[in-house]
């Protein structure tokens, strides 16, 4: 009987052991997923507090309004969103295909000196924000493209190679992308827009390489959280273009 | 001392029972290695898959493919494309540079020796290649050029399968895989005008052509098969005795043609792509292509980061069921090595118990299966590490060639270091059982019964 039961004990150990290491449950969307949304929004914060700000600033004169809307960018398209937006507000509907508005605000936006003591939190819903207020205006708010360009700051989100990963794991440039995007199973049903991909690229002499298991890169939806300065000026490099990019100096593999 | 005492005696013991020991290692250095070998070639496939779908972002083919065919026949070269879209569809993409960096036209319908001719244009193989291991240094610019359509370029791993070289000329085959029976177009000659280097992807294993030169033989055949049908039309009419064999031969010719010939589906003729390469500017653009060349009518657009996303998942669940499989071998392996080893205990019990009477305490003479197993189950695995990217090695070429991969043989996979966790494990749980098993057993009065 004591044999039977010693007998049934290791099997249960060995059970339990192979349930514990079994590969796969590290990568499950329920063990990344809520740290994201645990996350302080201090992006969205800052938008909505511009949004307040504008709302008790008083009404431009006529002549005003004129100057502004030539501001804005042209065609039929912009000008019924535009007027969607003034009549529903938020909740209006954007189109998946919106164009970002070109060369109009980055003369505009300030650079500021990046605080790696206090970095900013930034999500995705946060970036959504300031992308589509950026759409429907013509330009940032105020906070936003005077203190949020070369910021400091921490974004958790999937990793998306831009180019061939070699033997080493070393990715000098890569797409950090809403887990949403990834990880949906229909990405006609919620569209991503430019909002969802934030280009991250090493300085010339990083101080942290980025650096990735290529079986866990290939194989699953890697997680990473990454600290570096960023900005919100459109760009583009060997035809790659963005909207949002990052420059890394610290990351954190979560999963 | 004691413990000395007890690794020389299980050393002993395994000197005496060389052949079962031998045999046990084996087992276990053969299982490890079925599992290395299914790490290692997953891997692969994931990886070639991971990097297609950076190196072809979308790919635009005709209304009706499958998102898996128009992958597998476009990247992978390993499936037949279905159905053409016109080389309008082309131009108008290039013209979009909103969305597109740049855009490749991919026209295929022929194959030398089984390898597809892929037309396609200078800047397709600029992008794919990684330069060339020989040129044609007479050929001044680019080697898919306008000028003479004749020219190709080769795959590494094609030229050296096929045995051509810088200067040979060829001519292709109907259809995508060679066949005795295929059409040959022995009129249109090919010339290897240079070899790419290795680039460790499906493009080694294919020739490149300009895709206007499989228009030209298409168009020919097409030309062909219209005087081919007019002279059996007229030959109707002749006595029957002399067109029978004529007739026989044509109904043959198009039995056996069937599939290849898009005679009436419609030919890969001029003007016509069987699909379209789109470097898009990001992902987002991509989205966006994919869902207006979906809508439209005629075309059909695959985003080959989610296809190859969703052949990951798949290949995900293979692996794991192979994994389960390969600890299930290995688990059983170990039990029978577990069986072996108390076999070797119950013929030894005498000597065991001797040692018992010396004053070796219980636990030191139980410890010597937990220390038998150990060693066993090491030795076992380390060959099993050794041996298991060699073969790797060994079968890379046919491999490599079979699936249009790159095996990695000597990287360490996921699955290999779990297979080797849980090997030492089981291997230590079954053992302890044998070592309660001695441990409550008295030795004295067991050779007393015998």
């Amino acid at each position: 009987m004591k044999k039977v039961i010693i007998a049934v004990a290791a099997v249960l150990v060995f059970v339990t052991v192979l349930t514990v290491l079994r590969p796969g449950k590290k990568g499950s969307e329920e063990n990344v997923l809520p740290e994201r949304t645990e996350q302080k929004d201090d992006l969205v914060k800052m938008v909505e507090e511009a949004e307040k700000a504008k709302e008790t600033v008083k009404e431009p004169d006529s002549s005003e309004k004129v100057e502004k809307q030539e501001v804005l960018p042209e065609g039929e398209g912009d000008i019924s969103l535009r007027d969607s937006y003034s009549q529903h507000g938020q909740n209006s509907f954007i189109k998946p295909n919106m164009k970002v508005t070109k060369g109009k605000t980055p003369e505009k936006i300030a650079t500021v000196e990046a605080n790696f003591a206090k970095p900013l939190s930034i999500t995705f819903f946060g970036l959504k924000k300031i992308f589509m207020y950026h759409h429907i205006k013509g330009f940032y708010p105020d906070k936003i493209a005077n203190g949020f360009n070369g910021i400091a700051a921490t974004v958790i989100g999937t990793i998306m190679p831009v180019e061939t990963v070699p033997e080493s794991g070393e990715m000098k440039r890569f797409w950090l992308a809403n887990p949403k995007v990834v990880m949906s199973g229909c990405i006609f049903c919620n569209p991503p827009t430019l909002a969802d991909i934030i280009y991250v690229y090493h300085p010339d002499k990083p101080e942290k390489p980025f650096q990735i298991d290529r079986e866990k890169l290939y194989k699953q939806v890697t997680m990473v959280e990454m600290t570096g300065r960023f900005f919100i000026v459109p760009g583009s490099v060997a035809g790659t273009e963005y909207l949002f990019s990052m420059e890394l100096k610290d990351y954190k593999i979560l999963n | 001392m004691r413990f000395k005492l007890i690794l020389k005696s299980v050393f002993h013991y395994m000197k005496h029972r060389k052949f079962a020991v031998a045999v046990s290692v084996v087992s276990i250095a053969l299982a490890f290695t079925f599992l290395s070998f299914t790490g290692s070639v997953l891997f692969a496939f994931a990886h070639s898959a991971s990097d297609n779908g950076i190196k072809y972002p979308l790919i635009i083919g005709a209304e009706g493919t499958s998102d898996t065919q128009l992958v597998m026949s476009t990247v992978f070269h390993l499936d037949k494309p279905h159905g053409l879209i016109t080389d309008d569809v082309y131009k108008e993409i290039l013209a979009d540079k909103k969305h597109v960096i740049d855009a490749y036209p991919i026209a295929v319908a022929d194959n030398y020796k089984s390898i597809q001719l892929i037309g396609t244009n200078q800047q397709f193989v600029d992008w794919i290649g990684k330069g060339y291991v020989a040129k044609d240094s007479s050929v001044k610019g680019d080697l898919l050029s306008d000028d003479d359509i004749h020219r190709v370029v080769v795959g590494y791993e094609a030229a050296e399968r096929a045995s051509l070289a810088v200067g040979d000329t060829f001519s292709g085959s109907h259809g995508m895989v060679g066949s005795a029976h295929a059409h040959h177009h022995a009129n249109f000659k090919y010339k290897v005008a240079g070899i790419l280097a290795k680039v460790n992807g499906p493009e080694d294993y294919a020739i490149y052509s300009n895709y206007k030169a499989v228009w030209a033989v298409h168009d020919n055949m097409h030309h062909e098969h219209s005087e081919h049908h007019d002279e059996h039309a007229e030959a109707k009419t002749e006595p029957h005795d002399e067109t029978a064999e004529h007739h026989n031969e044509h109904a043959e010719h198009h039995a056996e043609g069937e599939e290849e010939h898009h005679h009436e589906k419609g030919m890969l003729t001029s003007g016509k792509l069987t699909a379209i390469v789109v470097r898009t500017v990001n992902p987002i653009a991509t989205v966006e292509m994919e869902s207006i060349y979906s809508a439209r009518e005629g075309t059909t657009a695959v985003n080959t980061s989610k296809t190859v996303r969703r052949l990951i998942e798949y290949m995900n669940t293979a692996e794991k069921a192979v994994g389960i499989f390969s600890y299930a071998v290995l688990v059983i392996v170990l039990l029978m090595i577990s069986v072996t080893i108390m076999m070797g205990i119950n013929e030894r019990k005498r000597d065991l118990a001797l040692m018992r009477s010396l004053g070796v305490g219980r636990t030191a003479i139980s410890s010597m299966v937990v220390i038998e197993t150990f060693i066993i189950t090491a030795l076992g695995l380390l060959l099993g590490i050794v041996v298991g990217p060699l073969l790797l090695l060994y079968f890379k070429p046919a491999l490599d060639a079979a699936m249009t991969v790159n095996i990695e043989p000597f990287i360490i996979t996921n699955i290999e270091i779990m297979g080797i966790i849980v090997t030492l494990i089981a291997s230590q749980i079954l053992a302890l059982i044998g070592m309660i098993r001695i441990y409550s057993m008295n030795l004295v009065e067991e050779i007393a019964k015998n």
